[in-house]
């Protein structure tokens, strides 16, 4: 097997590397790795690699910035300076810090994601001309499939250079010695092989000739299919293949490593064009279409040419608005519409919180500010002006953000390269311009972030400070206290600060706890021990797959590894149906129809999962006859829906408008097997039966009595032995499945419990900050006051009235908008009532010291000062 | 006068691209400027210089079919321009006018 360089050096080379000589380079470099490895043996080649690695980064970086070089100046003095106030204040370094670093790290990985489908890099020579197109419904914001007409009319724009389209196919991939495996195809016009403009390794790509109806079937295969599937067979031209039980293909070419286009492709087969002469608008199968633009022209360009093409073309009667072609990144053709303006929506979201969050150190900043007010008045009378204190104040700022920054995008890169392991290693294959990595665009992303935070943090205070003239500051400098002031400023974000608090928090908490309830949601048996996949059969009728699917089970029920095989249409753990419900004889006028969550099963399946009925019985194979008007409830269904009756011979349907569903009798009831897993408290439901492949009953679990996941390539061989042409898909163990299932949920909620705790966290600190500093600029006012004879009663009244009067603002905000949506339990009650007496107390807290202190004066030598 | 200014290392690279006649990228360039001259070359230098070659038009590159010695990946090969090759001719001329009557004071240089 042939050495590889070592891959955080490639990393850094690929980062460095400008995109024209990118793969050049990293080719040459690699075929140069293999030389010295075969010669000196890989240690050598390898410390070679890094040597190189760093000279190219630093070569090529050079040349990217020499432009640059010239008229940029910063002084090191501020930077040092900068240095030595984060050390000086590690307080707001810590707090603000990390809350900086939380902030870019979420919001990045936002970005990065959707990058990679909006904007991505496409590795092919002429990936930035490679564009999806599409037929755009602007009134129902979806995109029409069938396009093959208008793709045939598009050919001859000046702006197109070639077009192309595909769809993709799963199917069961027989090999000659009757192995069959599901594969992702990619049934595509040869002109496809010319847009991604990638020579064949062996043989040829398809070509125009095998589009036509009548020409013998052919198929290209892709390199890793050459390696696993033949053995890299140097002869492999000429085999034939087969696709389900469709006639043979034959191998006419095979392409190199790494390519997978159009998405995540490993074989080709040629997409034959509907007939030109019979074929209608909006007519003919769905399809994919691209296209590689011209030199020169953009995809405005095409999407303007593309539309007067279309436009000249007769309405279509039935459509209420015209079709507009769009031209868009190559990615956005294959994700939903929805997917791209959910994803877009989140990042604006995303993008408010990070402002609040920059507010919030800001306010701590400020406070800073204040107290290194004779500081900047120093160095105003020295003569410094106030832009190069507004630039010392940036850059201090800017060296916080900066450090945050970096380790919120270590924090990114960590996050993605998690999840990105957890979905390619539960069977997913990765699209082939999709990069795990921080893209250079999300570089350049979290960079305008941080100068976002430095100049939120660094400017936006230090004008307010160095407002005044010199002359009061440097007064105020020689001991008689600062008059800065918040002013109204301060009270909005005291208000803003506790309302986003006690709205916000209380849910990102609620998420985090079912999270975590999730996490530890016991199945009620033993999911290690289950092998679970999703089956499914090319093209055969319900009655001929429950066959097949019945013929599996047999065989597997044979192993003298298995102790039982349950079938369902989701397994326990995983997400199900939820329906609301109606139990016969009950009123319904003044009350809801409860929710419950609804699945179904194989007849043998609680006894593969080893669960006994706590009540009444569980189905056998005669009940699947019935037409499914039986059903099982869970413990949860049984206390809350059914309550004290007994549940047995008791009848329930799903509610509809028309009362159309049957009614369903309750056999038996079984403990919770956790229907519901992302919130175990809502976890009510019942269980219908079907044999398996009936129903959508096509999830399998096989109990082993050993390793669960060592069965995998056994069952693999059974189901091939049975009919080829089942398809085995995420083969997991349970728990394995419910970990890849919740893991979004899981990282959202915890993402959400960060954001809210550090949004706890700052608004506290500010409060703090913001009433302390309020209250100690008045404490010569409190002391007159009391020298003067006010009461005591009275100033602390007035010096609390105003931080009450405040944080019950934004409590009365911030409760209002949590209780927006009615709350259903006593935590979606008492949390936000809690979060707003806290955020009262640490109010109240901060005003008490300096207040204490004020009333301590003396009153001669308050008096002293007046004059 | 040429009109561009080539400087030594660029027409190093230039001759050595000249020197090797098929097959000519990254790797044999570096190979047969180290060869020639007996000097380490870094490598880097020689993409970069290769790179601003093309970018001035002095040189032209195409990817070549992709190899199976190579995974399957293929090879940016590179060929001088007829532009590059008059300001190739155009650099010696302007050294060598340089370099005229001037040679017998460096002869016995060390």
């Amino acid at each position: 097997m042939a050495a590889a360089p070592p891959r955080f050096w490639h990393a850094i080379l690929k980062r460095a590397l400008p995109a024209d000589v990118r793969d050049a380079v990293l080719r040459d470099l690699d075929e140069v790795f293999q030389l010295k490895s075969a010669q000196h043996g890989e240690a050598a080649a390898r410390r070679w690699y890094r040597r190189e690695a760093l000279s190219f980064s630093w070569r090529f970086t050079r040349e990217r910035f020499a432009f640059r070089r010239r008229g940029v100046r910063f002084s090191l003095i501020d930077v040092k300076l900068a240095g030595r106030m984060v050390l000086k204040y590690p307080g707001l370094t810590i707090v603000g810090g990390t809350a900086i670093a939380i902030a870019i790290a979420v919001t990045t990985v936002a970005f990065e994601i959707t990058h990679d489908f909006a904007d991505p890099v496409l590795p092919l020579a002429h990936g930035d001309r490679i564009v999806a197109l599409q037929m755009w419904d602007g009134r129902s914001l979806a995109a029409e499939p069938r396009v093959a007409y208008d793709l045939a009319r598009w050919r001859g724009a000046k702006s197109i250079q070639e077009t192309g389209a595909f769809y993709s196919l799963t199917r069961t991939l027989i090999l000659e010695d009757g192995r069959g495996e599901a594969i992702n195809a990619a049934v595509m016009s040869a002109s496809g092989f010319r847009v991604a403009a990638v020579a064949p390794l062996m043989g040829r790509t398809l070509v125009d000739a095998d589009e036509a109806s009548g020409a013998p079937p052919v198929a290209v295969i892709g390199y890793s299919l050459w390696q696993t599937r033949f053995n890299g067979d140097p002869q492999v031209l000429g085999r034939t293949i087969h696709l389900g039980a469709a006639p043979g293909r034959m191998i006419v070419g095979v392409m190199p490593d790494g390519f997978l286009f159009p998405v995540k492709d490993s074989l080709w087969i040629p997409l034959t064009p509907p007939d030109p002469f019979t074929l209608k608008r909006f007519d003919g199968p769905g399809l994919h279409a691209f296209a590689l633009l011209a030199p020169g022209y953009s995809r405005a360009d095409a999407a303007r040419e593309l539309s007067a093409i279309s436009g000249a073309e007769p309405p279509d009667p039935s459509r209420p608005a015209p079709l507009v072609p769009s031209v868009t990144a190559f990615p956005l053709g294959l994700v939903s519409p929805g997917f791209i303006r959910a994803a877009y929506k989140i990042q604006g979201v995303l993008v408010v919180i990070f402002v609040i969050c920059c507010a919030n150190v800001a306010t701590l900043v400020f406070a800073r500010t204040a107290t290194r007010q004779a500081e900047i008045s120093v160095r105003a009378a020295l003569g410094a002006s106030r832009g190069r204190i507004l630039s010392q104040f940036f850059i201090e700022a800017l060296v916080l953000a900066g450090l945050s920054a970096t380790a919120g995008l270590f924090a990114a890169r960590f996050v993605i390269s998690r999840a990105m392991i957890l979905i390619w290693s539960s069977g997913n294959t990765r699209p082939f311009w999709w990069d795990d990595g921080i893209s250079t665009a999300t570089l350049w992303y979290a960079g305008a972030l941080t100068l976002l935070v430095a100049a939120i943090c660094g400017v936006v205070p230090a004008l307010k400070g160095t407002r005044r003239d010199t002359r009061t500051v440097l007064e105020e400098a020689s001991g008689r206290g600062s008059t800065l002031r918040f002013g109204l400023a301060s009270t909005g974000v005291i208000i803003l600060q506790v309302a986003l608090c006690v709205a916000l928090l209380p849910a990102a908490l609620s998420q985090a706890w079912i999270a975590l309830q999730a996490q530890a949601g016991a199945t009620g048996f033993p999911t290690h021990e289950y092998l679970s996949t999703a089956l499914s059969v090319d093209s055969e009728s319900e009655d001929r797959r429950a066959a097949i699917f019945r013929d599996l089970e047999r065989r597997v029920r044979q192993e003298p590894d298995v102790r039982g095989v349950a079938f369902a249409a989701s397994m326990p753990g995983s997400g199900t149906a939820r329906v609301r419900v109606e139990v016969e004889g009950d009123d319904y006028r003044n009350r809801e129809r409860p929710n419950a969550c609804t699945t179904v099963v194989s007849p043998g399946f609680f006894e593969s999962v080893e669960i006994a009925p706590t009540n009444g019985r569980v189905f056998g194979e005669a009940d699947a006859e019935a037409g499914a008007k039986l059903i099982v409830i869970n413990q949860p269904f049984a206390d809350r829906v059914i309550g004290a009756r007994n549940a047995i011979g008791r009848r329930i349907r799903v509610a509809t408008a028309d009362n159309s569903e049957p009614w369903l009798e309750i056999i038996g009831v079984v403990p919770d097997l956790t229907m519901n897993p992302l919130r175990p408290d809502l976890g009510e439901g019942f269980y219908r039966v079907a044999r398996p492949g009936e129903s959508g009953v096509s999830q399998m679990a096989v109990h082993v009595a050993s390793d669960a996941s060592a069965f995998a390539p056994r069952l693999r061989a059974i189901a091939a032995a049975v009919n080829p042409a089942i398809q085995l898909h995420q083969l997991l163990t349970l728990d394995e499945a419910g970990r890849v299932e919740q893991f979004g949920f899981r990282f959202f909620s915890f993402s959400l419990l960060a954001i809210g705790v550090m949004g706890v966290v700052l608004a506290t600190a500010g409060i703090y900050a913001m009433m302390s500093f309020t209250v100690s600029r008045r404490m010569r006012e409190i002391a007159i006051r009391a020298a003067l004879g006010g009461s005591p009663r009275r100033i602390v009244v007035s010096i609390f009235s105003r931080a009450a009067l405040q944080i019950a603002a934004g409590a009365l905000v911030g409760v209002g908008l949590a209780f927006l949506e009615f709350p259903q339990t006593a935590r979606e009650i008492w949390l936000p009532i809690g979060l707003a007496c806290f955020l009262a107390a640490v109010g109240i807290f901060a005003c008490l010291a300096p207040a204490r202190r004020a009333l301590r004066i003396q009153p001669s030598d308050a008096l002293k000062d007046v004059g | 006068m040429p009109r561009e200014n080539l400087g030594e290392f660029e027409q190093s690279v230039m001759l050595a691209i000249l020197h090797l006649k098929d097959d000519v990228y990254g790797v044999p360039i570096v190979d047969e400027i180290e060869r020639r001259t007996g000097r380490e070359v870094t490598r880097a230098a020689v993409y970069i210089t290769l790179r601003r070659l093309e970018q001035k038009g002095l040189v032209a590159s195409w990817m070549s079919e992709p190899t199976a010695e190579r995974g399957g990946k293929a090879r940016r090969h590179v060929k001088i321009t007829p532009a590059g090759l008059r300001t190739l001719k155009e650099s010696r001329d302007f050294l060598n006018l340089m370099w005229r009557g001037a040679e017998l004071k460096v002869k016995d240089a060390r």
